[in-house]
């Protein structure tokens, strides 16, 4: 589950996009796609479902049995016995399940807070990176709260990438490649 | 071959795009490519241009070429005709080819075969086809024109008579045409006249002259085939069954027997050198009921399914039937299309009469195939199956797919089309575009444009004049209600952080612009606009036009 910030799914989604992923938007009419683009995610890859309608646990249901990563959003409509089960499923099948909006059970959450743009002045410049205080928590491992700083978006020179997260306590949340997000 | 006239015309008069009384040509910007038989009786041909066309018939309705949609309408008469003919090969969308030989032993004879034909068509999709029976396959798209039978062994001299400009028929596609065009002119000044006078001549000579495409005409003119017809075959399921006698009441019993039937499905499977994307298991108990559940295979296809496998599967599902827990209740929800509702009061364990092992979504292999390290490859089409099944559960227009397009703002920039349409944008993307709003571009575009205020510091509406100078420095920004606030917008809303229309005006701390940005100044409906950049005092980031001196927000940096 991520909340608070598109920016940071979206890099969440760009790196497993890379490596030859698929992604499936359902329900989150309002996604920038240029920005998906930007933050690297690879449009020939992306399918969009802005609205699932009634049949969206069937229909997110058939997208976790052949693409890789799911992110749900708002305009999905799930009651929580459907999430149960749609998160069996996606364990069981070995997708990853990414949502905007709360979701009951998750193993991991990301709560981002944002905490200023730079580059943007009074009257001059234009909006360059954002700053976000992201908390970790969840179930698990992973209920230890964790707070870092993230900047987005990340930028990789010369095939290096200048690391985001900045007075990080511990494992980065980002870094890490996600088995399993509720 | 069977073939319905002017397909792209009727097709589009099948979606709705043109009414049946009018007169119909479906052109591709420069000429026009299919005409309706109204238009045919004023004068409109193929090959005209679009202005002699619309001097011919003034009320002509023009339409622009759509592939699509052709092959789309055209599956359900392909579908038809399937009913009659199996193994058939669609040469082009309204041309289909098929083979009459064993067809046409069963119906009695091809004219028999035709007319059953003509009428599946008629009667599931409503259009009218022509059927044409020869030997090869340009005969017999003359056959299908001409709607006669000729003889076996009689294409060559059913071709002979027929003038050279007949070859335009056996081209698939818009640049065949053009060539064939030239071949055809140099042919007509050369003297020869008909496909007799073409086939005449040695081959040899035919080809040292014209070349390849040359030899392709001759062979053409005498009745033969280029390529043998690819013919469309279904994949069917693959299933085994077996019978118990006495009924099986233990599982062992059960099991032994799924073992041989697992053999047996993974002995089918090989020789038919398919893998299967699932797993069917049915069971008939002697209470009548039938027990079905539907497995995933595991990622790989055939590779994680040895005959051990599939009887452990089997086995699993089977000891849940036999103990009867399936026929009371909650065991049963998982089982997929089974016969859902009769006696789930049922208490006694019942036996099986009938088990049976079925493949389905049966695919060729080596499509899927396990990496060395890590799952398997065929992720795509995994993925492509996925999304075809989610457009037959929501529709055709519910799954989409973007590309990015020339633009300016940030949604002229992103190109939506249905998934599987064919997906080319509009405006090409690497041209300069200059007026482009700088990069990073905002997450979340809004749906619909919020309305806004941005107020000076004495609280009066910021206003942006023609030479681009503001009233004043912007300081804060107040959200306007919606009328219908509560509807979508509630999770727009929550995604960039709050609800933010209710409380008072936000403070800007930073702000950038007026970008101005102009398009389309010299057409009837210019877009003229202005962005600006603001960033919040809580560390959001919003992106806001002004048009017509009314501001929005567009999208939310978040």
């Amino acid at each position: 589950m991520v909340t608070g910030s598109t920016s940071l799914l979206l890099a969440l989604v760009a790196r497993a996009s890379q490596e030859g992923s698929w992604a499936a938007v359902v329900g989150l009419p309002e996604v920038g796609v240029l920005a998906a683009q930007q933050a690297g995610v690879d449009l020939d890859r992306l399918a969009l479902v802005p609205c699932p309608g009634p049949d969206a646990p069937t229909v997110l249901a058939a997208l976790i049995d052949g693409v890789d990563l799911v992110i749900v959003g708002a305009a999905a409509a799930l009651v929580d016995s459907d999430r149960r089960r749609l998160m069996a499923r996606a364990r069981e099948r070995g997708t990853v399940l990414l949502s905007t909006v709360s979701w009951v059970g998750a193993h991991l959450v990301l709560t981002a807070v944002p905490a200023g743009w730079t580059g943007l002045g009074i009257g001059h410049g234009h909006l360059r990176s954002q700053r976000l205080t992201v908390t970790r928590g969840g179930r698990g491992s992973a209920g230890r709260l964790v707070r870092a700083e993230v900047v987005l978006p990340v930028r990789e020179r010369a095939g290096v990438p200048t690391d985001p997260l900045r007075q990080l306590p511990a494992g980065p949340p980002e870094a890490t490649p996600l088995r399993l997000v509720g | 071959m069977l073939w319905v006239p002017d397909w792209p015309v009727v097709a589009a008069m099948a979606a709705g795009q043109a009414e049946v009384h009018q007169s119909v040509a479906v052109h591709d910007g420069r000429r026009i490519t299919a005409v309706s038989a109204l238009a045919r009786t004023q004068g409109v041909r193929r090959g005209m241009r679009r202005r002699q066309a619309q001097e011919c018939c003034p009320e002509l309705v023009l339409l622009t070429v759509d592939e699509g949609r052709d092959a789309r309408a055209f599956e359900p008469v392909s579908a038809a005709a399937e009913t009659v003919v199996a193994g058939l090969e669609v040469a082009r969308p309204g041309l289909l080819l098929l083979p009459a030989d064993g067809a046409s032993r069963f119906h009695g004879s091809e004219q028999a075969l035709a007319e059953a034909l003509v009428e599946q068509v008629a009667e599931r999709t409503g259009h009218e086809c022509q059927v044409g029976v020869a030997d090869g396959g340009f005969a017999a798209i003359l056959a299908a024109r001409a709607s006669s039978v000729v003889a076996p062994g009689g294409a060559r001299a059913f071709l002979a008579p027929l003038a050279v400009e007949q070859l335009v028929h056996a081209a698939m596609g818009d640049r065949a045409v053009a060539e064939i065009n030239g071949l055809l002119d140099v042919l007509h000044r050369l003297g020869l006249r008909t496909l007799g006078d073409l086939t005449a001549l040695p081959a040899s000579d035919v080809e040292a002259r014209f070349g390849r495409l040359g030899l392709w005409a001759h062979r053409l003119a005498r009745g033969e085939d280029v390529r043998p017809p690819v013919r469309r075959r279904l994949e069917p399921d693959v299933e085994v069954t077996c019978e118990f006698d006495p009924p099986a009441e233990r599982v062992d019993a059960a099991a032994f027997a799924a073992r041989r039937l697992a053999e047996q499905l993974q002995a089918m499977l090989l020789e038919r050198s398919v893998s299967c994307g699932r797993l069917r298991i049915t069971a008939w108990t002697d209470a009548g009921d039938e027990l079905v559940r539907t497995w995933r295979t595991d990622a790989g296809g055939l590779g994680g399914l040895s005959p051990a496998r599939i009887t452990d599967r089997v086995r699993w599902q089977l000891e849940g039937w036999l103990s009867g827990n399936a026929l009371r209740g909650p065991g049963r929800a998982g089982g997929q299309g089974g016969s859902g509702n009769h006696d789930r009061s049922a208490p006694a364990p019942a036996a099986l009469v009938r088990l049976g092992i079925a493949a389905e979504e049966v695919a060729p292999a080596g499509a899927e195939q396990g990496w060395l390290w890590g799952g398997a490859s065929g992720g795509d089409l995994r993925a492509h199956r996925a999304l075809l099944r989610v457009q037959g559960l929501i529709g055709g227009d519910g799954v989409q797919v973007a590309t990015l397009q020339g633009g300016r703002d940030v949604r002229d920039q992103v190109h939506l089309a249905a998934w599987g349409d064919a997906r080319t944008p509009p405006r090409v993307a690497d041209r300069p575009w200059p007026g482009r709003l700088p990069e990073p571009a905002p997450a979340t575009v809004l749906v619909e444009p919020a309305p806004v205020d941005v107020l000076d510091a004495l609280g009066a509406g910021v206003r942006v004049d023609l030479r681009l100078t503001m009233s004043a420095p912007p300081v804060a920004l107040q959200w306007r209600a919606r009328p219908r606030d509560r509807g979508q917008g509630d999770g727009v809303q929550s995604g960039s952080g709050q609800s933010g229309d209710d409380d008072g005006p936000h403070a800007l701390v930073a702000w950038a612009g007026p970008w101005p940005m102009v398009e389309r100044w010299w057409s009837q409906a210019p877009k003229r606009r202005v962005h600006l950049q603001v960033a919040l005092a809580d560390g959001r980031a919003l992106l806001l036009a002004c048009t017509g001196g009314e501001w929005t927000c567009e999208a939310v940096y978040d």
